[in-house]
């Protein structure tokens, strides 16, 4: 007896994030086509890296080439070639499904190639966008949410500036300067949400720069530093990225110190009049082992989240919601402490090469213990602040664990409900 | 109270077999409950099931009794509560449980949609769910039961459509 459309579609529903079975679906047979297409094209995701699919187990002690494996590079001109009027016309209407894009890897070089021919990285090779942009006009009216991964680039800083950056201001003279061409990908975009973030192993790639940086006091300077943030910010009058921004989710570990370089800032308040709620949500996925020494000491991890101060003070008046802080804080704690250290492996190994954070509550420290070494550093970063302003912005940061998050606040635009719930799972409330 | 009998209700099947049911255990079909005040104190009156088999019956009513004690979900469950129910796992009894062959998986959601049970129809979804992910176009049709109607040209075209998602 076959299922009524109506249950067909709540299955459906449930495989939300796993584009590998609803495109499955879409091509057995007409009726489930037209049931499947829209969640498959509601989050439309590009790039070549495979996401790392953990099945529960955590990168556990894969070796770090194996995170690296490629997906599809071409993924990206699948979207962007050149195709037949019936597919172009068909490609449009896609575009209208999509709420959320993610954007996993994005060099300038992608949209230079146009001019240049074929683009190549240390990790992959991509035949030309000979066609691009002229093939379909890449435009989501619909989009809601956009997630921006980090390129991959070894210790470099400026991971985001790429994206869509198509000039940038000189600030000694207040002349703008093109540095990279003009995004394609990003040029018709007007999200509500942004998430800044990076692929799991990027972050922690990336932990090795900013625990480098820490001992450079030049470098450092552009990460912690305080001045000029309360100058005029000369904003390109062409650049809309950020225009409809509402929400700016960061998913941290911290990605700060990409977020600034020299006077070029990712964002800046006036690039996002109608910024209204900025979340930092704290990845809990498990690190590969090898990169867990970064974190030996539980000051590490505030360390390493130190540009958080200078974000709470670039923002003065946009409430931060700070989500599951505190467990990946204790989980570094744990796995430094002694006495936890014994029983922390044999739970956490349990034999499989399990590696995850759950390993927060036996934990003497509370929470708010934890929570309060942030705000201590946001203080320290807005101590020449006049008495109520400075605490008119500490009342507006707020803590939450990842279950308060997932129960009251409007995620369902932001994150599918696959990785919200991977997440859940590395966190024991 | 504690010696108190306990309420039944019969149900009459579709293949008209009657079933004396707790109803405590009946009540977690949310049509079944709303029939039963309907009906209200006319004790012995069978209610009719005509869409649900007495072999479907049997299987649903151990999963009713298991769950007895339970709260019954609100009726009008909101999309927060929505969103939870469907992103929990299955539990270990229920996974057990709904290890049937695919067309008693199959009468079985049919009759939870019929029935009104949410948790039990959120049950049947999920493994079903389950039993699509990874498997290729021509093994969903298989598990489904349905045929093929595109021309070569439309799965191409299809295809072509939606290789940004393939791996």
């Amino acid at each position: 007896m076959p299922l009524p459309n109506e249950i067909l579609l709540q299955i459906v529903s449930l495989l939300s994030g796993d584009h590998q079975s609803l495109s499955a679906l879409c091509r057995t047979s007409k009726n489930f086509n037209y049931l499947a297409r829209e969640e498959l094209w509601r989050h439309l995701k590009l790039g070549p890296y495979k996401p790392i699919t953990d099945n529960g187990k955590g990168c556990g002690n894969r070796s770090i080439s194996l995170l690296f494996e490629l997906k599809n590079p071409e993924a990206i001109t699948c979207i962007t070639r050149k195709q037949d009027a019936k597919t172009q016309e068909a490609m449009k209407r896609h575009f209208e499904k999509v709420r959320i894009f993610s954007l996993r890897e994005h060099s300038p070089a992608w949209c230079e190639s146009h001019a240049q021919g074929s683009v190549s990285s240390p990790h992959y090779a991509l035949p030309a966008l000979t066609s691009f942009p002229a093939a379909v006009p890449f435009d989501l009216p619909n989009l809601q949410t956009l997630h921006l991964f980090a390129t991959y680039k070894g210790r470099k800083l400026d991971l985001f500036l790429e994206y869509g950056h198509q000039r940038f201001v000189e600030k000694s003279t207040g002349v703008f300067t093109q540095v990279a061409p003009p995004c394609h990908f990003l040029a018709c975009l007007r999200p509500r949400n942004m998430v800044i973030r990076q692929l799991p192993i990027v972050q922690y790639t990336h932990a090795l720069a900013t625990d480098s940086i820490h001992d450079c006091k030049l470098d450092e300077r552009l990460w912690t530093g305080t001045e000029n943030i309360s100058e005029p910010y000369p904003v390109d009058p062409e650049f809309k990225l950020w225009s409809k921004v509402e929400t700016f989710v960061l998913v941290l570990p911290a990605c700060y110190a990409a977020l600034r370089r020299r006077d070029r800032e990712v964002c800046h308040p006036e690039m996002a009049p109608n910024l209204k709620k900025i979340y930092c949500v704290v990845d809990p996925s498990p690190a590969p082992r090898h990169w867990d020494r970064h974190f030996r000491y539980p000051e590490d991890f505030v360390k390493y989240n130190r540009g958080f101060g200078r974000l709470a003070r670039m923002f003065p008046e946009i409430p931060i919601t700070v989500v599951n802080f505190d467990s990946a804080w204790l989980y570094y704690y744990h796995q430094y402490n002694k006495n936890a250290q014994a029983k922390a492996r044999r739970r956490l190994d349990n034999g499989n090469g399990i590696h995850s954070r759950i390993e927060v509550h036996q934990d003497p420290i509370s929470r708010d213990s934890v929570n309060m070494l942030l705000l201590e550093q946001v203080e320290e970063h807005i101590a020449d602040w006049p008495a109520d302003k400075l605490k008119r912005r500490l009342d507006s940061i707020s803590f939450k664990t990842m279950a308060e998050y997932r129960e009251s606040d409007a995620w369902h635009n932001v994150f599918d409900e696959a990785e919200m719930e991977r997440w859940s799972k590395y966190c024991v409330e | 109270m504690a010696d108190k009998p306990k309420q039944t209700v019969i149900l009459q099947t579709s293949d008209d077999e009657q079933f004396t049911v707790e109803k405590a255990v009946a009540e977690r079909s949310a049509m079944i409950k709303s029939m039963m005040e309907d009906l209200g104190d006319q004790e012995g009156m069978p209610i009719p099931l005509p869409n649900v088999s007495s072999s479907v019956l049997t299987k649903i009513l151990e999963y009713c009794d298991h769950h007895k004690n339970e709260p019954l979900p609100a009726p009008d469950a909101s999309d927060a509560d929505d969103s939870r129910r469907r992103t929990s796992e299955i539990g270990e009894w229920d996974a057990r449980w709904i290890q049937v062959d695919q067309e008693m998986l199959f009468e079985i959601i049919l009759a939870a949609n019929y029935l009104d049970i949410k948790p039990l129809l959120d049950v049947g979804c999920k493994t079903v769910a389950n039993m699509i992910k990874g498997k290729t176009p021509e093994e969903i049709r298989k598990l489904f039961n349905i045929t093929n109607d595109f021309t070569p040209e439309e799965e191409e075209q299809i295809r072509k459509e939606n290789e940004w998602a393939e791996e």
